[in-house]
């Protein structure tokens, strides 16, 4: 599986459907990946 | 059941409705009846609009099941018929309601180390605030947060395109961001609690 690139608004946008568990494999990854690097993610999920 | 079987079950109860099997048509109530009654609860509040509505969906799905075409699923279609008839039944309420959306002043007073009561306080403002969110991002919120629904099924539930979901959702989180952060991770003690 390759990991979209995607920057910090990107990936906010998507948190609420990370935390429901419905975003699909490749943004999944995305998101995953940068939750590791950006505090403010990971305190918004 | 795995997501897949339970679909393939939609499918074929929504095949018996069709030929007006009532049989089918109880088993898909019962199976639809309580997530439906809770998503029209939070998007309507009042509970005999929300039981007619309900009432309402349940009838047009009898009436309308020869129109289910099968390339979407059930459960997104049924959704769909939902969030159409409780957004016209909130418009139909509105006028009746006063709905009043915080002014910065009561955001402002929830500064500060939180003791029970306030925050007990802050859970009603949130709650409040959620009504107040214009129906279109409630519905967003309500089907990611309590239906675990896809952005993808909700732009099919909302018939609106995915960024539009994508910008309702912003919207809502960012509105009601202030009123969460006061809330904070989880109970935080004061040491004014154990003087008093």
């Amino acid at each position: 599986m390759t990991a979209v690139g995607l920057g910090h608004d990107e990936v906010w946008a998507l948190l609420p459907w990370s935390a429901n568990g419905t975003l699909e494999g490749a943004e999944e990854a995305a998101v995953a990946s940068h939750l590791l690097t950006c505090a403010a993610c990971r305190e918004e999920i | 059941m795995s997501p897949m079987a339970l679909q393939d079950e939609d499918d074929e109860l929504m095949r018996r409705v069709t030929a007006r099997d009532r049989r089918a048509f109880e088993a898909l109530y019962q199976r639809y009846a309580g997530r439906l009654h809770r998503y029209l609860t939070r998007l309507i509040g009042n509970p005999e609009v929300t039981e007619e509505v309900l009432d309402d969906v349940m009838l047009v799905v009898w009436q309308s099941a020869g129109r289910f075409n099968y390339t979407s699923r059930v459960s997104t279609w049924i959704f769909g018929i939902a969030h159409h008839k409780s957004l016209k039944a909130r418009a139909r309420l509105s006028g009746q309601r006063a709905e009043t959306p915080l002014g910065g002043d009561e955001i402002a007073e929830a500064d500060g180390p939180l003791d029970a009561t306030v925050r007990g306080e802050i859970s009603r403002l949130v709650a409040r605030e959620l009504d107040a969110l214009p129906p279109e991002q409630r519905a967003v919120m309500e089907l990611t947060l309590y239906d675990e629904r896809s952005y993808r099924e909700i732009a099919e539930i909302t018939r609106s395109p995915i960024n539009t979901v994508k910008t309702r959702m912003f919207h809502a989180r960012k509105r009601l961001a202030p009123l969460l952060a006061a809330l904070g991770p989880g109970p935080r003690r004061t040491p004014q609690e154990s003087a008093g």
